[in-house]
């Protein structure tokens, strides 16, 4: 695997490749097994006033079911953001590390190690759509449909053209962008505005136009899960064309700019020259490098931000703003039983706030949870990357580091579920929805312990752990957790075990109001693990982690 | 003036690695000490336990009789630390470093930080991911001395200067020195060690080999004799002296060249004596040749 710069890209990404098909695969084959049981339950009728998320064609019948749950969106968004990852490092990430300098001394051309680098990660997607082919097989088998070899290669494949795409616009704004990091942030970007022009266009009147500037608009174009749905040759032909454009613009930028450079920098004519005392006053005035703890909150702003209006403005508000058309539908589907009935049993669905319960509650507390742990795995990282070495090299107490970086965290975990119980009131104010405002702020407040659990788990297990571990472990936990929780109605799981589960202890607050003793219990644990966390990391050897 | 760092048989293993085992030494207050060895001798692991980032696995290292690990806090308040490889935020600008590392460590002086980084020629207006492996360099320098510390750890300090730099930094080491710190460093680069440090200690595979003043290590090790005789001697008497390391028999056999060691030449000098010898000469080992002598595995020549 190490002859040629393309089998090692191969090999790079075997892990990638394995972990992203599985777990994908297995999304999949989990919504063809739950087709035929979601589809007698009336859901159609739900997803019918979904078509800002994707096109509802033949809904009622199992294809057009995992196209429209699956294929349309949620596959290919979710496989992007490896995608996107990887296309952003392809070369940026190696002239980040200085290792494309190397890779460039000897005698292979610039264009070439492109491409080969691209055929590379173009092997690793075909091997994963290969895959998921396979899984959609096991999946119609499964949901009692005609095993259709060709038709579900076709739809992966499909998915790999659009991956491809993603892998080169990727690709040619790191040319433009000096690190990796923000040639994805970019890159994603501009997926949620292809993905928001394709949702307006075809669902508000006269912004039909807006769709053909979106990429999942050409690649929806196609439906080949679905028999009725004929190829459309042009799209693909659309797709193919903006796949050659975009190598050759690859190809002719990389092979003209200055390596570690980049194309068009705006910053360069705006150079301050001042001289260094100057320039130390002016940083020494900033609140933001007064302590680790601002440090942490300046650091992590952009992140905060975009988890907070993720989850608060793209969730939350426009759930609770699209409820009231919602509500007749899904107490109707959600009482007639099903599988929906019975993740949904134990729920009061008569009123407007056990929907909102059900709805927003069953997961947000979950989506949160990840927040606050990823904002604990900066720490993690630092330690890791040694960027914290001279930092502990300060007469500062470890204990209270660790703190500060905790406490910067804490406010963020606070900041969100503020934020949530704010959109959920103003959504419902704008649609004229009736809620209560106190169930809803016990509701939102309760979701703190569960952030500062998820947050302490990662300070404690990163005492001894490399951040990847740690951070990790406390995802699986968060995620057995919710899914103990989550198909408890289901999977019959003894009470002592779903009790482990700390989405099971949330309850439902959003209906019986605040239940301290199960908040003041969930909290004495999170604050039990950061004490923890703070009392191991005074006693570890910072090298034993890694 | 009595020890500052004061090292008592600490021994630190990774599991069944071997990090460092019984080292034993003391810095005086004031002088600059060089702390020696090849690549994962355990010069890093020793610095990172000075510093309190790892934990001994036996025996205790104190600065100012403070306890390097329990006390760890009190003894970085004393020290200006750079690390083998300085790493930050690549997102922060070099005087935002400073003014964080600043408004962490308390009681740095602007001005004096603004002359340090005119006197190293250094741009804290650009972003670290910007910086050069030598302005990096320079800025873990700058944030070393920031401070005035009476304690400057510093592990290979001149790593990616350029020569004019170099010698700007060793002009702010001696004034530290002046101004009455005391210097740790650990270094690879031998004319630098020759040059700044009063002691050396030589480290190697996790053990102390040597530790002595400059002089007195290029006096007492390794030295070159060459003797000169007007006819053929027997060499292999001159071989069996205890003192001789290896012996080189030139113009056939009236010329010995002998390696003695400890630098006692009495029993080579009789023994050349008895043979009349007509010119005998002795050359100064460089400090290189003595480094190479104790850098090589065991078994190939090294004597501890």
């Amino acid at each position: 695997m190490f002859r040629s710069v393309w089998l090692k890209t191969i090999r790079d990404h075997r892990i990638a490749v394995l972990g992203w098909s599985i777990g994908l695969g297995l999304l999949l084959y989990a919504l063809y097994a739950t087709a035929e049981q979601v589809l007698r339950g009336g859901v159609a009728e739900i997803y019918q006033s979904f078509r800002f998320y994707a096109d509802p064609v033949a809904i009622d019948t199992v294809p057009g079911y995992i196209t429209f749950r699956g294929t349309s969106v949620l596959i290919p968004t979710v496989l992007a953001i490896w995608v996107l990852l990887t296309g952003a490092r392809l070369l940026r990430g190696e002239e980040e590390r200085g290792s494309m300098d190397v890779l460039l001394s000897y005698p292979l051309g610039r264009v070439r190690l492109l491409l080969e680098k691209l055929i590379g990660v173009a092997v690793s997607i075909l091997l994963i759509c290969l895959i998921l082919a396979g899984f959609a097989m096991l999946g119609q088998a499964s949901a009692h449909e005609a095993v259709d070899y060709g038709r579900a290669l076709g739809a992966m494949l499909n998915v790999g053209l659009f991956e491809l795409c993603v892998l080169l616009v990727a690709c040619l704004l790191s040319h433009f962008l000096r690190t990796a990091g923000a040639a994805a942030g970019w890159t994603g970007g501009v997926l949620l505005v292809m993905f928001m022009l394709d949702a307006v266009g075809r669902t508000v009147e006269g912004a039909g136009w807006l769709r053909n500037l979106s990429l999942y608009h050409y690649y929806n174009a196609n439906k080949p899960l679905i028999p009725s749905v004929p190829a459309d040759w042009a799209a693909l032909a659309v797709l193919g064309v903006a796949l050659l454009a975009l190598l050759v613009i690859n190809a002719w930028v990389f092979a003209r700019r200055d390596l570690g450079g980049v194309v068009l920098d705006l910053s360069a004519g705006g150079q301050r020259e001042e001289k260094p005392l100057e320039l130390l006053e002016e940083a020494w005035g900033s609140l933001w490098l007064r302590s680790l703890g601002w440090r942490t909150l300046r650091a992590r702003s952009l992140a905060i931000l975009a988890w907070t209006v993720g989850i608060c403005g793209g969730y939350a508000g426009l759930l609770t703003w699209m409820l009231p058309r919602l509500l007749d539908v899904f107490r109707r589907v959600v009482g007639e039983g099903g599988v929906l009935g019975e993740l949904f049993s134990g729920q009061d669905i008569s009123t407007n706030q056990g929907v909102i319960s059900a709805a927003l509650f069953g997961f947000i507390p979950v989506l949160v949870s990840f927040y606050a742990l990823t904002l604990a795995a900066s720490w993690s990282r630092d330690l890791d990357n040694g960027r914290m070495e001279i930092v502990l090299s300060t007469p500062q107490p470890r204990s209270r580091l660790l703190l500060e970086h905790a406490a910067a965290v804490i406010l963020a975990a606070i900041f969100l579920p503020v934020v949530l119980w704010l959109a959920i009131l103003l959504a419902a104010c704008a649609v004229d929805l009736r809620v209560d405002v106190a169930r809803l702020a016990a509701a939102s407040a309760a979701i703190f312990p569960l952030e500062l659990i998820a947050a302490g788990l990662v300070y404690l297990l990163a005492c001894r752990l490399p951040s990847g571990a740690a951070t990790g472990l406390a995802s699986a936990f968060l995620l057995v957790s919710f899914l103990g929780e989550f198909l408890r109605p289901v999977v019959n799981m003894p009470d002592w075990l779903i009790g482990l589960s700390i989405f099971h202890q949330y309850g439902t607050p959003a209906v019986t109001g605040m239940e301290w003793g199960r908040f003041l219990a969930l909290l004495a644990v999170g604050v039990a693990l950061l004490v923890a966390a703070v009392v191991a990391f005074g006693r570890t050897s910072l090298a034993a982690r890694s | 003036m009595g020890a500052l760092i004061d090292v008592q048989g600490l021994t630190k293993s990774y599991g069944r690695n071997r990090g460092i085992v019984d080292l034993t030494f003391q810095v005086e207050e004031g002088e600059i000490f060089g702390f020696l060895g090849p690549n994962g001798a355990g010069k890093t692991t020793t610095i990172r336990t000075l510093m309190g980032f790892l934990r001994p696995t036996a025996g205790r290292a104190t600065i100012v009789g403070l306890d390097c690990w329990a006390q760890s806090t009190a003894v970085k308040r004393l020290v200006g630390y750079l690390p083998s490889e300085f790493a930050f935020d690549p997102g922060m600008t070099g005087a935002q470093i400073l003014s964080y590392l600043g408004h962490l460590r308390g009681g740095v002086d602007r001005r004096y930080v603004a002359a340090l980084c005119d006197r190293l020629d250094f741009d804290p207006g650009k972003r670290f991911r910007e910086y050069s492996r030598g302005n990096r360099q320079k800025l873990g320098i700058i944030q070393a001395f920031m401070h005035r510390p009476r304690l400057l750890i510093l592990d290979e300090p001149t790593g990616g200067l350029d020569p004019l730099n170099q010698q700007e930094f060793y002009r702010i080491l001696r004034e530290a020195q002046a101004e009455g710190a005391t210097v740790f460093l650990s270094s690879h680069i031998l004319p630098e060690v020759e040059h700044t440090c009063q002691r050396v200690g030589i480290v190697r595979d996790g053990r102390l080999v040597e530790i002595n003043e400059v002089e007195q290590l290029k006096r007492l090790r390794q030295q070159t004799v060459v003797v000169t005789f007007g006819r053929q001697v027997p060499s292999e008497e001159f071989a069996s002296l205890p003192e001789v390391e290896d012996l080189k028999v030139e113009r056939d056999g009236r010329e010995l060249h002998l390696h003695v060691r400890g630098g006692d030449l009495s029993a080579v000098i009789r023994k050349a004596a008895e043979y009349n010898a007509q010119n005998l000469t002795v050359q100064e080992p460089s400090l290189e040749e003595i480094f190479m002598r104790f850098y090589e595995p065991e078994g190939v020549g090294a004597r501890a």
